[in-house]
């Protein structure tokens, strides 16, 4: 199974909290967010984060005043929906245009979710 | 005071031509804000504007078009404590129809405002999409970013310092020949004279907009007819004589039998009993009967159903499939946590489709 990594594009979903714990967006229910593993799309400090998952995983990854620019430490739980492998012109342009739109599908990891 | 409403794909410059334009505006003494409604894992580009001391606010969990209150709301916050001359309201990558959702209310209720709608487009992307004739995306994408390239009032072509001047040529020619009547300009989104050039054409907008909501559907928009309604249920299931995982499999199993005598496909329909069963339908695959049942008087079950209907549909298949339950084992259904909705589905506040005057 694909793992995120370089030129990988990934699809997930989120919730994301401040350093109060409060939601500050929640993301479980909608479409998930795509992104082009190793360009600027998303902080690269997150990426790092979510190297080597596979679709259904989930993660606790965390972004802190001390080692970025953000004004607040923030804790994203991540869902991975997807990872495929980016198409030639995703390379080139920085991000993904071939878009998960289909969202849930036999594989996915609802139960889960659902748990949370 | 002045609203820019910028649109566009994920990638097409927006973010990067609003800095530019806040620094510009600043050095020529006018007072900005920005809203942004980008979805994606950033605060990149809010840090930015903190850093900056612009004035910000993020409108979250959806678009503008389908929160346009919590932009009223934003809009009214700057103004109370900034007083803005121009705000920049970026919209989420895949909006449209923000001409009729965004545009026409705010200046229908908010008499004081100017309104225009810039669409951004990558000059790459549009080189590989109407030159080369690359498929890249698919339908229901495909239709997003052709409706907001048509209801723009301005097409702000981005990226040009990545092209040659020969694609740039054949990309202006595409679009004036497509989209006669629009103004159509190529930026560097970082170079302050090219954003000059932008500027120069929105801040010269008067109040009143002819400018055409889109004749737009909604289905294909919100990839609707392609697009699953989502049910997720929590229950507990009570009997007292012990069948209660027995009781769960049943309902499992007159659920999937009622949606298929409903001809609806099923993307899947699952349920987790007591943390531990899962059982698991799809179209073509009924699953098998658990070896053994254990006997219990309550099972905890989460049910997940994924099935291309309506979710007021979806909903009511498996209430009434409760309520038989209920009725034919002698059982009972306490519904702890309950949701039925299609993930993403466009749902304005507002739309208008009549021209406004100021």
């Amino acid at each position: 199974m694909a793992c995120v990594d370089k030129n990988m594009v990934v699809a997930l979903r989120y919730t994301m909290r401040n350093g109060k714990g409060e939601v500050l967006e929640d993301m479980m229910q909608s479409t998930p967010v795509n992104y082009l593993h190793g360009s600027d799309g998303i902080l690269s400090l997150l990426q790092d984060q979510l190297r080597g998952l596979k679709a259904g995983d989930k993660k606790q990854v965390f972004l802190s005043k001390q080692n970025s620019e953000a004004d607040d430490d923030f804790v994203f739980d991540v869902m991975i929906d997807n990872v495929r492998e980016a198409i030639d012109e995703e390379i080139i342009l920085g991000y993904p245009v071939q878009i998960t739109t289909a969202i849930c599908n036999d594989d996915c990891y609802c139960y889960e979710e659902s748990q949370r | 005071m002045q609203i820019h409403l910028i649109s566009g794909f994920l990638g097409s410059g927006k973010t990067t031509a609003i800095q530019t334009a806040c620094k510009v505006l600043i050095t020529e003494s006018l007072k900005v804000g920005v809203i942004t409604n980008d979805q994606g894992i950033k605060l990149v580009d809010t840090g930015y504007f903190e850093s900056n001391a612009i004035p910000n606010r993020q409108v979250i969990n959806g678009c503008f078009c389908c929160n346009y209150n919590s932009l009223d709301e934003n809009i009214q916050s700057l103004i109370a404590t900034n007083n803005p001359d121009v705000i920049f309201a970026e919209s989420v990558g895949s909006c449209t129809d923000i001409v009729a959702t965004v545009m026409k209310p705010l200046l229908q209720f908010k008499k004081d405002v100017a309104v225009t709608v810039s669409t951004f487009a990558d000059a790459r992307l549009l080189q590989m999409l109407f030159i080369e004739n690359k498929q890249l995306f698919n339908d229901e994408v495909n239709y997003i970013y052709t409706k907001q390239l048509e209801e723009a009032e301005i097409i702000v072509v981005s990226k040009i310092d990545l092209i040659t001047r020969e694609t740039q040529d054949s990309v202006q020619q595409f679009l004036q020949a497509k989209y006669r009547g629009k103004e159509i300009i190529f930026i560097n989104g970082t170079d302050d004279a090219s954003i000059l050039q932008w500027l120069n054409i929105i801040q010269q907008t008067n109040k009143q907009s002819n400018t055409s909501s889109l004749n737009i559907d909604y289905d294909i928009y919100g990839a609707g007819e392609a697009a699953l309604a989502w049910l997720d249920d929590e229950f507990e299931l009570y009997n007292d004589k012990g069948n209660a995982v027995e009781d769960a499999l049943v309902l499992a199993n007159n659920i999937f039998q009622q949606l298929q005598n409903n001809n609806l496909p099923i993307g899947h329909l699952k349920l987790l009993i007591n943390q531990q069963l899962k059982i698991s339908y799809t179209e073509l695959q009924t699953p098998d009967t658990p070896v053994t049942i254990s006997s219990a008087a309550k099972a905890h079950v989460i049910l997940n159903a994924r099935v291309q209907t309506d979710p007021v549909t979806l909903r009511k298949i498996i209430s009434d499939a409760m309520n038989h339950l209920q009725k034919e084992k002698n059982c009972s259904i306490n519904i702890i946590d309950s949701t039925a909705f299609i993930p993403g589905y466009p749902r304005p506040t507002h739309r208008i489709t009549d021209n406004i005057s100021a």
